[in-house]
């Protein structure tokens, strides 16, 4: 449905959905209140278990991708066990620790092609698809928003123990969160390596954390569209100036990141002006909101 | 035994590093993500006065004064404006990752992402043969200081007017302010000293490799975190000992298992810590710092 697209922009659009893909993956556990570092290891595995799978064997791309999102929510639920334990900046580090080892062992491992990666891997999923995934993906987030289940993840970012009283089962709900999410990163990870053909560890170290932060940082954690809309107005931004690529772009999101923490700690879509606009609109609908203060809105949780 | 004596010896520059970030995780309650960058940037301050023709002592001071100088901007630019504002712990990582970017991608453009030659001469090479045990000398020297800086730092905040404010706003930043202590000139200070302590850290490495790029420190922040938590946070003398336990941790499982543990070293130290007890070795069931 979407061959009219010139290839280059079906290309480009294609690897912003699933950069969006990954960005919705990180909201999400924020609005949980899951600080997790771990992203990175997930789209890897997804990667790369796509990649081995159809390369080494004669499997179909779709065989792939449902093995790289099985396998990450698989890993995903077995670290929550583990890092779940752990509280506040200790999860990050342990989570960070995990994402570098994973890349580690992509490095080393002959079945990852180590240092070289993997090349060849063949196309997967088409701009159609990708788009399909998406929209599915934002409906399932507006239907959890308005459930009882999406109020209480969101209950156990404000508090976790008001939460539990509440009857929340909280271990339960950010471990699940927690697998989900890395299912999906793994999703991600699978379509891009499809998508590219060509895997190798380095792609997914550090600047791909910042990249994915400094989206959903700046399209914070009131709405599932403050995300979509950041990582668009990226990508747009960064096709118009042309710095693609180039260590600004970094440079861009690093500085992103700092001025968002700065300024406005709960990102664009829950800052004053978004808010006095959208009121100017008329397009919010307080009542359902008004009863949560504005500052427990920050997508880096609280520290109590 | 060699291997001892080499592991120790990568262990000082561990430790070093690992000081700089327990300083700032203790005092200022940060964890900062940018700690490779300022001893990165410690290291091309200090090859930036070897090109212009100083001593190598002259170079040693430039790399130890770049690195508290970057630490001091981002304490003053960055982690205090947020911390005005009310971050959270969270806030400080999101941010300090995003300084460790945006200072790599300035150090790219400035080194034109070329790999530079670091010259040695100047600085102490050589070996000390104790019996069959050959002691290169640099890394002799770097433990030698690693341990001094160590010893004086725990010193200077144990007996000095400054260590107990140091100490007291550790233990309570509002009462401290209200005791008359300057809490700003305390985080300045701190910042300054660890970004000293890991600009040095960034010179010895880049003496040792003989060799900096911009992207040199980046895969010795994972060591950094791993060092504060091995030792405990905040922990100075738990710094000094996990830098030497992970610098000879390294250097035996890469001599007896596979050299992929040079880094793995690090994360599986870190992970197994964090499991089965996050408080560090020396650290204090309450996480008191420093």
């Amino acid at each position: 449905m979407f061959n009219w697209v010139p290839a280059y922009q079906a290309f480009e659009i294609s690897s912003t959905l699933i950069t969006l893909l990954i960005v919705l993956s990180v909201s999400t556990l924020f609005e949980c209140g899951i600080f997790s570092l771990a992203v990175g290891g997930f789209v890897a595995i997804g990667g790369y278990s796509a990649g081995v799978l159809t390369t080494k064997t004669s499997a179909t791309p779709a065989l792939g991708m449902m093995l790289g999102t099985v396998l990450s929510a698989g890993v995903a639920l077995v670290l929550g066990l583990v890092v779940f334990r752990l509280k506040g900046i200790y999860l990050a580090l342990g989570t960070f620790a995990f994402a570098q080892l994973v890349l580690l062992l992509a490095s080393n491992w002959e079945l990852t092609g180590s240092v070289n990666g993997i090349y060849g891997i063949p196309p997967g999923l088409g701009l159609g698809g990708l788009v399909l995934a998406v929209v599915a993906l934002c409906i399932v987030l507006q239907l959890l928003r308005a459930s009882y289940r999406g109020r209480a993840i969101r209950a156990i970012r404000l508090s976790e123990r008001t939460a539990e009283a509440l009857g929340v089962h909280v271990a339960r709900y950010r471990l699940v969160l927690f697998a989900l999410c890395g299912g999906l990163a793994g999703f991600a990870g699978a379509c891009n390596a499809q998508l590219v053909g060509v895997i190798s560890a380095d792609q997914y170290g550090f600047s791909l954390l910042v990249t994915v932060f400094a989206f959903a940082l700046v399209g914070g954690t009131g709405h599932w569209l403050g995300p979509v809309l950041a990582t668009v107005f990226f990508t747009v931004l960064q096709q118009v100036l042309g710095y693609s690529g180039s260590q600004w772009e970094q440079f861009a999101y690093g500085v992103a990141v700092i001025l968002v923490v700065a300024l406005a700690p709960n990102g664009i879509s829950e800052s004053t002006p978004w808010r006095w606009t959208a009121a100017r609109l008329g397009k919010r609908r307080p009542a359902r909101r008004a009863s949560l203060p504005l500052e427990l809105h920050s997508p880096l949780g609280r520290d109590t | 035994m060699q291997q001892l004596v080499n592991g120790l010896g990568l262990g000082g520059t561990y430790a070093l590093l690992g000081l700089g970030l327990t300083l700032i995780w203790g005092v200022l309650g940060v964890l900062t993500f940018a700690q490779a960058q300022v001893m990165t940037w410690g290291a091309f301050g200090s090859l930036a006065a070897i090109s212009l023709g100083a001593p190598a002592s002259v170079a040693v001071l430039c790399g130890v004064v770049a690195g508290a100088l970057v630490c001091m901007a981002i304490d003053s630019v960055v982690i205090n404006p947020i911390r005005r504002r009310g971050g959270t712990d969270f806030s400080f990582v999101a941010a300090t990752m995003g300084v460790a970017v945006a200072l790599s991608a300035v150090l790219q453009w400035l080194s034109k992402s070329e790999s530079h030659v670091f010259p040695q001469a100047g600085f102490p090479t050589g070996a000390i043969h104790l019996g069959e045990v050959i002691v290169p000398t640099l890394q002799a020297v770097v433990l030698l200081s690693g341990l001094v800086l160590g010893g004086v730092l725990m010193l200077v905040l144990r007996l000095t007017s400054f260590g107990r404010q140091v100490r007291a706003v550790v233990l309570s930043r509002e009462v401290s302010a209200l005791l008359g202590i300057n809490v700003r000139m305390v985080y300045v200070l701190t910042s300054a000293i660890a970004g000293a302590v890991t600009g040095l850290a960034g010179v010895f490495l880049a003496v040792s490799n003989a060799n900096l790029s911009y992207s040199s420190g980046d895969s010795l922040l994972l060591v950094a975190f791993a060092v504060a938590v091995l030792g405990g946070i905040g922990s100075l003398g738990g710094a000094l000992v996990g830098g030497l336990l992970l610098g000879v941790a390294q250097v035996m499982a890469v001599a007896h298992l596979s050299s992929a543990f040079q880094q793995g070293a690090a994360y599986i130290a870190i992970l197994l810590v964090l499991a089965v007890r996050p408080q560090g070795l020396f650290g204090s069931r309450e996480m008191v710092r420093v």
